[in-house]
């Protein structure tokens, strides 16, 4: 092939994933002008998708590391919860309780890692079993209802209270973002999460302390898993005991189809970013078209299978070409 | 055998580019019937791209042509098209899982031809099998796990798989086999490659062919009839081995006279010792008791035959391996080994270039500057902790070229580069920041001629600037060359200390004599 070709392929699938984005936006826009394109559906989007980007740019620092985290959708919940649960009900001031969520979440993501780096249980399940307790928990706290009544000095700024048209919401996942982007991209620790995750021993006999970053990666997702029920909770006013955990294969299939673009074959920032929004569009759009809600299912979980599907036939290729 | 037989090998004009370069060119290959015939060349030489035309892996440029048995085969072809042509592949991964049987790997390749549900035979296959194994001399039980077969019964069963699924499914008009080894001995201890070599004569002897890639230039002398030697993409030997010597060889592969390796062993003792090193009572994987001292400017061998424990000895040290008992004296300070880990090794300047570069050496997929570099980063923290990317790349270029990288570009994928290049990025990486000690463990494995002599050069000069180096290896040739002292190890004990001058032969009857020692102490403790 033709080395301009190549370096114009490179190129295409580096951005490929956002010129889909725009194709999403400019299909919905040309058959639903009056609905998609309008200002409030994209406050809408940009909004209430934050939850989702601040959720899968936490879970990166633990794939990147070459472990899963399955509990961040219930550490997400469990926040949630307890900002309703103990500002709303028992009336603590909401700066003390968003502090009491986020440290919640420090502690699971410790729990995480103390299982699975320092005993080296195998994380998929060990994540998986702390989500589902913490999703007993929730239901305990919550006996199993819903509540609101959630400080309107969050509620505000979250989802009231915008910037050029958009709510605050967006600006903290544009925020997460942005620091994680710098981490990977600039930063001693983001090049040596690289190497942990693509080469464990050969990290391990360079010196670099492995268990560490492994750990603080669950630390790191625990707490942004925390920090995106925190905002779900001031988008919806209050929280349910279940739908946060809806968030759980969204994010996976951010996170990987994130992989596919920007830096092709690593999880990286501005991808999973892309990805969210690209997934919300099309949704967005389908349902705007007359589609039912259960669109959603089929979309990310066709994403996630497409988006891993994808990441597999690029790498045989890279190591094809080389 | 009649003249007029065609080869069953004839390769003609194969080449292949990257980009602008050619990384073979218009290279032919022929092998008789009944031959064994050697493919030689330095890494980088267009060998593996030369075998990778032939698997079908590479299209070539076009004007390559390839006759087997004197019938044309299109090219790139098929892995069952070869096959049916009765032409098998062993690559030097060898291609077994070990967790299945030796029976279950032998017939891996007809149960992937076969029909999805059809039942089985396992009793008649295994008799077949234990017949199969016994004709070629390979006496295990075929139900054994492959992860217990020792390294030699391996390569000995992937070659005789090879050969067996050429005969099932070869032409059957009794045309030749032809069977490709490509470097199946590289990982192999030299004694225990004399089995192998055995079984390649003999396939030879019953009519067949043998394609064999490999660096060991004896290997090669006492096993093939002829080599072919590539040099920069270009053949540009084809030797009979009956007669050739050693040397001969050496000059045809590197396209130099033998480079004589300088010996250091006088020059060092002049050097005042910058750097002492003390060893004492160390115990753990397979060490029974061990203690040492190397001084700067000196490099210890620690050796034995496979198992006897000394290649524990490198990573022990570094904290790698566990140690249960023993004490590190690094110039004034003294470490308990029991505490020791890789990180606190690293932070007082202990340097590992392990044996095994996939696992534990180096990251292939990421690039040259990422495997460099993965110990240094820290030094290139800026403000806001950013890594300064632009200074890391400067140094990366400069090292690249002290270390002779070819190319020195810090951009590219490492498993772009030949594997001799990648080893000297390794010792690049761990020498970046001058280690207080530098351990290593079969530095020139899978490494050619020339970049062995460059490695033990650079060593060599490394020890004399006043750094003191511990190597493991059984590469006797290699030991002498580089080493002041060996010490020979057997059960966990050392039982010989060699001194400079220094002999391949010396150091190997050491090795042997040195486990009769251990064997006969071992069976009185008994």
């Amino acid at each position: 092939m033709p080395e301009r070709l190549r370096v114009g392929g490179a190129v295409l699938e580096r951005f490929a994933l956002l010129i889909c984005w725009l194709a999403v936006i400019a299909v919905f826009g040309a058959l639903k002008p009056s609905s998609f394109l309008t200002l409030s559906n994209f406050g809408s989007m940009f909004g209430s998708q934050a939850v989702l980007v601040v959720l899968a740019v936490g879970l990166l620092p633990v794939l990147k590391a070459g472990d899963y985290d399955l509990s961040i959708a219930g550490v997400l919940t469990l926040s949630g919860m307890m900002v309703a649960v103990i500002n709303a009900k028992y009336g603590l001031p909401i700066v003390p309780t968003v502090l009491l969520a986020l440290l919640m979440g420090l502690v699971v993501g410790a729990v995480n890692g103390f299982f699975a780096v320092k005993l080296g249980v195998d994380s998929f399940i060990v994540t998986l079993g702390v989500g589902t307790v913490l999703q007993g928990i929730v239901l305990d706290i919550s006996g199993s209802q819903t509540l609101s009544g959630v400080s309107d000095h969050l509620v505000d700024n979250v989802i009231v209270r915008t910037f050029l048209g958009i709510p605050l919401a967006f600006y903290y996942g544009l925020a997460a973002t942005v620091v994680m982007w710098y981490v990977f991209q600039h930063t001693v620790a983001g090049r040596r999460l690289l190497i942990v995750g693509r080469g464990r021993n050969v990290a391990r006999l360079s010196g670099i302390g492995v268990s560490r970053i492994r750990f603080l990666a669950f630390v790191v997702a625990g707490l942004m898993s925390a920090l995106a029920g925190v905002l779900y909770a001031g988008t919806t006013g209050g929280a349910d005991p279940t739908s946060g955990l809806s968030f759980l294969l969204p994010a996976y299939a951010a996170a990987f189809l994130g992989a596919t673009s920007i830096v092709p074959g690593d999880f990286n920032a501005w991808g999973a970013f892309i990805a969210v929004y690209f997934l919300v569009a099309g949704i967005t759009g389908l349902v705007i078209l007359g589609a039912e809600t259960y669109v959603q299912n089929i979309f990310y979980g066709g994403a996630l299978v497409v988006a891993i599907t994808l990441s597999r036939v690029s790498r045989r290729r890279v190591r094809a070409v080389a | 055998m009649a003249a007029d037989r065609p080869p069953v090998l004839d390769l003609r004009g194969a080449g292949k580019r990257f980009g602008q370069a050619w990384a073979l060119h218009d290279a032919g290959l022929r092998v008789e019937a009944g031959e064994v015939h050697g493919l030689l060349g330095e890494n980088g030489s267009g060998k593996s791209t030369l075998i990778k035309i032939l698997s079908g892996y590479h299209s070539p440029e076009p004007g390559a042509s390839l006759t087997v048995n004197g019938t044309p085969v299109p090219l790139p072809a098929s892995a069952a098209e070869l096959r049916n042509r009765g032409i098998g592949f062993v690559h030097q991964d060898l291609g077994l899982v070990p967790s299945l049987s030796v029976l279950e790997n032998l017939y891996a390749t007809s149960f992937a031809t076969r029909g999805g549900f059809d039942r089985v035979p396992w009793r008649r296959l295994r008799d077949e099998a234990a017949a199969l194994l016994a004709e070629h001399d390979l006496h295990v039980d075929p139900r054994t796990p492959v992860a217990e077969l020792t390294r030699v019964q391996r390569a000995l069963l992937a070659v005789v798989r090879a050969l067996h699924d050429i005969r099932e499914r070869g032409a059957g008009d009794g045309s030749p086999p032809l069977l490709v080894l490509d470097e199946v001995t590289a990982f192999l201890p030299q004694v225990e490659t004399v089995s192998l070599l055995r079984l390649i004569r003999a396939i030879a002897r019953g009519g067949g062919a043998v394609l064999m890639v490999s660096h060991d230039l004896d290997e090669v002398l006492e096993v093939t009839d002829e080599v072919t030697v590539l040099r920069d993409g270009v053949v540009r030997e084809r030797i009979s081995t009956r007669a050739a010597s050693k040397a001969q060889l050496v000059e045809a592969v590197t396209g130099s006279a033998a480079p004589e390796h300088a010996h250091g062993g006088a020059a060092a003792a002049e050097i005042a010792p910058q750097s002492r090193v003390h060893v004492s009572g160390l115990r753990g994987g397979g060490i029974e008791d061990f203690s040492c001292s190397v001084n700067g400017g000196e490099i210890l061998g620690v050796t034995g035959l496979r198992g006897s424990g000394h290649e524990s000895i490198p990573y022990l040290l570094f904290g790698a391996i566990r140690a249960e008992h023993g004490a590190l004296g690094l110039d004034d300070a003294v470490h308990p080994l029991r505490a020791m880990t890789p990180e606190s090794a690293v932070q007082r300047g202990i340097a590992l270039v392990p044996a095994d570069r996939l696992d534990g050496g180096c990251i292939p997929d990421l690039t040259v500057e990422q495997n460099l570099t993965m110990q240094v980063l820290g030094d290139f923290r800026r403000r806001a902790r950013r890594l300064d990317d632009r200074g890391l790349h400067q140094r990366c270029v400069a090292h690249l070229q002290e270390f002779r990288v070819r190319p020195p570009d810090p951009g590219l994928r490492l498993d772009a580069l030949s594997g001799g290049n990648q080893q000297k990025v390794l010792l690049a990486k761990w020498l970046w920041r001058d280690p207080s000690l530098l351990l290593l463990h079969e530095p020139t494995q899978g490494v050619d001629v020339g970049v062995r002599a460059e490695i033990v050069q650079t060593l060599r000069a490394r020890a004399r600037a006043g750094l003191p180096i511990l190597c493991a290896d059984e590469d006797t040739e290699f030991l002498a060359a580089l080493c002041d002292r060996v010490l020979v190890v057997a059960r966990g004990r050392v039982v010989r200390d060699l001194v400079a001058p220094l002999s391949k032969e010396q150091i190997s009857a050491a090795r042997h004599a040195g486990d009769a020692v251990g064997a006969a102490a071992g069976a009185l403790n008994a």
